[in-house]
């Protein structure tokens, strides 16, 4: 498996955010993307992950010996954590991830939820509407989210927003999974979450 | 509260990105389940949409009498309401999931055609509930009389088909504009009229007016028209709901 990316560009509102990106991740490979604010790592986890089309340039994820496909056909392949992204606030925790399983085809059941609520420490809370949460236990949620599905490609946007230290080692030990899944994009400044990849990305240096 | 180890999930992928029939139909079912839940827990459209059509329905039972109201006017009346009505509400189903920064969750987990058949159901749905209401304080205090139910229940099924079809389509353009309601209201416009005058022309016919000729080519034209945007929907959404 191998994410890449070439001559990535992206202008918004009439700037430009990124300008000719390259670059690649491999299976079982950790890429840790920095930057100072603004320096658009945000806008290149949104393109790794389909969800926005670049002015310029491609993106495209080989899986096997299949050919490379463009990322916008592969939006349930992905694993997406981002301060931008929200849950449904009017649904229970179980709720969300009964849904967000169902519209990606699994037939999951309550007690399946229930574990994956477990595994990130909102067993106790898997009925309680979202708008109740904590701002560390809405993220706590979206990392189960994220991972309900067993994706390839899993992109964390300041995955530690928000979360205690139990939380920090819960992202340390999903990512060290994923190793064995498929391949992981961590944008982040912290020094601590920079330290868990295999290589160092700069915006607006090595870009 | 303490973190454990998120060790392997149980559940596994479907084969991603392709679907099955079945799990395409549970994923259309959980869009729409999602929406009825979510509008049950906060009544987000649907007190927009009941209190536009009593508020409207009322207002003009008190200032006259619905028997003196010509067939045609009665049925003018009754679709500017469900109009209006519409307005006021469909276009919410996609709003909120920008307002509420969730469209990115769903454009992650669902296909596209599956977003907008939960959608396009879930408005059905609550047009129809609503219908319900507005018939029945449309007969009781208009005091009006259904001649053909038949015909009056087919302009409610036909109608409700064109107008959820262009509500639901223009909702998901418009979701990310700064100005939503005004727009959607003005690119709604065009595509609407024709389908409110092939209603009114059936309804008024239920509602005991003249049996005219063209009752038969007005149902058969609002099936095509609704038919026809309903298709071209369906094809055109995905890149609608794809982020720029």
């Amino acid at each position: 498996m191998r994410l890449e990316w070439r001559n990535l560009g992206k202008r918004l509102g009439g700037r430009t955010i990124l300008a000719n990106l390259n670059g690649a991740v491999e299976a079982g490979e950790v890429l840790v993307v920095t930057g100072a604010n603004g320096s658009g790592k945000t806008t290149l986890l949104r393109l790794l992950a389909g969800l926005s089309h670049p002015t310029a340039g491609l993106v495209t994820l080989a899986n096997g010996g299949q050919r490379p496909q463009p990322m916008s056909a592969c939006l349930r392949e992905v694993g997406f954590v981002t301060p931008e992204l929200a849950l449904y606030g009017e649904l229970t925790a179980i709720e969300n991830l009964d849904f967000f399983a169902r519209a990606r085809g699994l037939r999951p059941n309550r007690s399946e939820c229930r574990r994956q609520l477990e595994r990130f420490g909102l067993g106790d809370r898997g009925d309680d509407e979202l708008r109740a949460f904590s701002s560390g236990m809405k993220q706590r949620l979206k990392l189960a989210f994220a991972t309900l599905h067993q994706p390839h490609v899993l992109l964390l946007d300041e995955p530690g927003s928000n979360l205690d230290d139990a939380g920090d080692d819960v992202v340390r030990q999903l990512v060290q999974q994923q190793r064995g899944r498929g391949l992981c994009v961590l944008a982040t400044n912290d020094e601590r979450e920079r330290s868990i990849g295999d290589r160092i990305f700069t915006l607006g240096r090595d870009a | 509260m303490t973190g454990s180890s998120p060790s392997a999930a149980t559940l596994k992928a479907a084969d991603p990105p392709r679907i099955t029939p079945s799990a395409f139909v549970a994923a259309v079912g959980a869009v729409l389940l999602k929406d009825a839940r979510a509008e049950f827990r906060t009544r987000y459209a649907l007190n927009a949409v009941v209190l536009f059509a009593v508020t409207a329905l009322v207002t003009v039972a008190m200032s006259v009498d619905g028997n003196d109201l010509s067939a045609d006017a009665r049925a003018a009346l009754l679709w500017t309401v469900v109009f209006f009505a519409a307005m006021s509400g469909l276009h919410r189903t996609f709003v909120r999931e920008e307002e509420t920064r969730t469209a990115d969750a769903l454009r992650l987990s669902t296909p596209p055609v599956a977003v907008y058949l939960g959608k396009w159901a879930f408005n059905l749905a609550l047009l129809v509930a609503l219908e319900v209401v507005i018939t029945v304080l449309f007969v009781v205090m208009m005091h009006v009389r259904v001649s053909a139910w038949g015909w009056y229940l087919a302009a409610l099924l036909l109608g409700d088909l064109g107008l959820v079809t262009v509500c639901t389509s223009m909702a998901a353009l418009v979701a990310r504009a700064r100005t939503q309601s005004a727009l959607f209201a003005v690119i709604c416009f065009p595509l609407i009229v024709p389908v409110l005058k092939l209603a009114v022309t059936i309804t008024s016919v239920s509602l005991g007016g003249l049996m005219k000729p063209t009752l038969l080519p007005s149902a058969q034209a609002l099936f095509a028209f609704a038919g026809l945007m309903f298709t071209a929907s369906v094809m055109l959404f995905e890149i609608i709901w794809q982020e720029a």
